[in-house]
């Protein structure tokens, strides 16, 4: 008969007590390693990106309930929290148009709102540009702070000679002074629209819109323009293109994201389906694949992220899908991210 | 003992007994958890594509169609078959939520892949031109299928049982199930087999005697698909929309928990909420609600090893056409 020695027993009941632990599932098990660690493989380590609870709104859309006859809807839009902390809201912010004029053409307002609680008490203030007067198109917009002149730059789709994006300046987020010139006139297909405005690891801005066209291919792109002062901007690069069409974008509301060394480029499968956001992963942010990386796919229609007093959240709006419930306006769920446990 | 038994016990059963604690500590955490925070996150894995055409291809007019409600089931042999709303949009002088003559069948051996068009499941484009969401489920007692449709019975929409041996003909009823009971336009079956041993009908349905009216989904049971007992609400929301503002329930038990699906439809066209429940009789929408997914109507079921979710719907109509039933693969993330 074979004598067990105490190291024996102790290594056999080092195992037993190791593969309890192992598969116990318990992410917060230190001992667990099937939650930690970084793979090599991107789709052992992408995360998944969900809305928790559902999608509320968080204003109404119509500046007061006096302020005209109309119904008025949201569109486009981002979040941004100033110095002292308060979250300001910019985006497309219009009534229905009136007869004679078009939804997408109709476009006066840039409204401006302020809260301290995401979810609630939304204070409006004035409208952040007014073209009411003017050229009454206003499009989607993108507020980043510009530390190198310490100032706020918005880049917004405006009615110069055609559609256009444009630079605009502000010190205080109230107060805005445009430039009246247009970014990359001659690179540019004309609607190319829908800026997310990040700080890449270049150091250089990075401006990502939705267009067609670029380097002569026809297709749904999204591009990226880079600048360091949003006066001088670089030749756009194709960092997403689907060949599903060859005259326009189906494509909106791109939104790239970087996390834990992967990145996410978000956008609105807008002219499939109204409220379909669909999310692609890559190691590369100068390309991402739709054919092989699409991760998910989401409620919401052109959906901006960001993240305030410790919380995430993600938006959705848009003047279509009116139902009886008149959601037209700017709903907002707090995301949570898992990572994907391989099968 | 002596020291060496003393020795002997602390190299054995210490470090045994630290990791039995470690895994311990997890494991009550665990059950102090909140129901939101023990339940799985279902999500969409990748994108929701189309997976076949809504329009039959003996039809070579220039209509456009769509399809609506629907479900997936799969016979004795393996192969899936879709049932569901399958139009032309409305002719001149039709309306779109009126018009709906055609029930559409097709099947396949690949929910991806290639779909078979088969003859519509019931037609009445020569009759009331009406038939609703269909769900098709066995009925292991008699050995046969049964559907619950919502169809068009003495001038009313009414839900109705229809039989099949082979899910290719199909054998009426003509009778309206609870006329006296029902709301109207109880609609958008979705039937599973409950713990009682019971067929659960849910549908979604309104409670118009109290004020705000809430949109509800009840369930009815049956072990027969003749006799039903009365409606149980198992969830209501007090938004006061008279028509339901919801639409296409579809419940799930995983792993102890209930999973209820709906679609907000009357909100926005797309939006699946899911709420979540220890109790199959009771949803809590304003305490409970765990996740918001895309689908229009969205269908849930298992083929081949593979979980998947639907998304349809006649309206939202953009570029793309995607007027059609799409497909995500589903998946759920534990916490």
């Amino acid at each position: 008969m074979k004598i067990k020695t105490p190291l024996t027993i102790t290594i056999r009941l080092l195992l037993v007590a190791l593969t309890i632990n192992l598969f116990s599932c318990d992410k917060n098990n230190p001992l667990n390693f099937g939650h930690t660690g970084r793979s090599s493989v991107l789709s052992d380590r992408i995360e998944i990106p969900y809305l928790k609870g559902e999608s509320r709104q968080i204003f109404e859309a119509k500046p007061s309930p006096n302020f005209d006859q109309n119904e008025w809807f949201t569109n486009d839009h981002c979040f941004i929290e100033d110095k002292s902390g308060k979250l300001h809201w910019f985006g497309i912010n219009n009534p229905y148009p009136p007869p004679g004029k078009q939804l997408y053409r109709y476009h006066p307002y840039i409204g401006h709102l302020t809260t301290e609680d995401a979810t609630n008490n939304w204070k409006r203030e004035e409208m952040a540009l007014n073209e009411i007067e003017g050229t009454e198109y206003l499009g989607a917009p993108y507020v980043i702070y510009h530390e190198e002149s310490d100032r706020y730059a918005m880049v917004v789709e405006t009615w110069l000679d055609t559609r256009r994006l444009e630079v605009v300046w502000s010190d205080d987020l109230y107060n805005w002074e445009r430039t009246y010139k247009a970014i990359l006139p001659d690179d540019l297909w004309i609607s190319s629209r829908d800026p997310h405005i990040m700080k890449g690891p270049d150091d250089k801005y990075w401006i990502h819109i939705v267009s067609t066209g670029n380097k002569g291919v026809k297709q749904s792109q999204v591009l990226r323009i880079r600048t360091k002062d949003f006066v001088n901007f670089e030749a756009p690069e194709t960092i997403l293109g689907i060949n599903d069409n060859n005259f326009a974008t189906l494509m909106e509301s791109p939104f790239v994201y970087e996390r834990n060394g992967t990145w996410y480029l978000f956008f609105t499968y807008a002219h499939r389906r109204y409220t379909e956001t669909i999310v692609i992963t890559s190691d590369n942010p100068n390309h991402f694949d739709y054919e092989k990386n699409v991760i998910t796919t989401l409620f919401s229609h052109a959906a901006e992220i960001f993240t305030y007093k410790g919380k995430e959240y993600i938006s959705s709006c848009g003047p279509e899908d009116r139902q009886y419930y008149k959601y037209q306006s700017v709903t907002l769920a707090e995301l949570g991210w898992f990572r994907q446990v391989p099968r | 003992m002596n020291r060496r038994q003393v020795t002997l016990f602390v190299l054995n059963f210490c470090p045994l007994l630290f990791l039995c604690l470690t895994n311990c500590k997890g494991q009550e955490q665990n059950s102090s958890l909140s129901l939101i925070e023990r339940a799985e996150i279902p999500y969409l894995k990748g994108g929701s594509d189309l997976i076949f055409e809504a329009k039959p291809p003996s039809y070579s007019d220039d209509s456009k169609w769509f399809t609506n409600d629907h479900n997936f089931v799969t016979d004795k042999e393996g192969k899936l078959h879709w049932f569901g709303i399958n139009n032309p949009y409305p002719p001149e002088g039709k309306w779109l939520y009126r018009y709906h003559p055609f029930l559409g069948h097709l099947t396949t051996n690949d929910p991806t892949g290639t779909w078979t068009r088969e003859n519509f499941a019931l037609d009445e484009s020569e009759g009331t031109e009406y038939l609703g969401a269909p769900y098709v489920i066995w009925h292991e007692e008699s050995d046969r299928w049964v559907m619950v449709v919502e169809t068009f019975l003495d001038g009313e929409r009414r839900m109705e049982v229809c039989w099949s041996e082979d899910l290719y003909n199909w054998k009426r009823t003509y009778e309206a199930i609870l006329p006296k009971t029902l709301w109207l336009t109880s609609r958008d079956p979705h039937i599973m087999k409950g713990e009682d041993g019971k067929y659960w009908i849910h549908l979604v349905s309104v409670e118009d005697s109290v004020s705000p009216t809430l949109s509800q989904i009840v369930r009815l049971k049956t072990n027969d698909f003749v006799n039903f007992e009365k409606p149980i609400p198992i969830m209501g929301i007090a938004d006061n929309v008279s028509w339901c503002g919801v639409e296409s329930p579809f419940l799930i038990e995983r792993n102890g928990i209930w999973y209820l699906f709906f679609t907000y439809a009357h909100r926005r066209y797309a939006e699946t909420i899911v709420v979540v429940s220890e109790d199959p009789n009771h949803f809590d929408y304003e305490n409970n609600r765990l996740t918001t997914l895309f689908g229009h109507a969205a269908e849930i079921f298992e083929y081949n090893g593979k979980t998947y979710i639907s998304s349809c719907g006649p309206e939202d109509n953009q570029f793309l056409n995607h007027q059609s039933v799409s497909l995500a693969e589903l998946r759920w993330l534990k916490q």
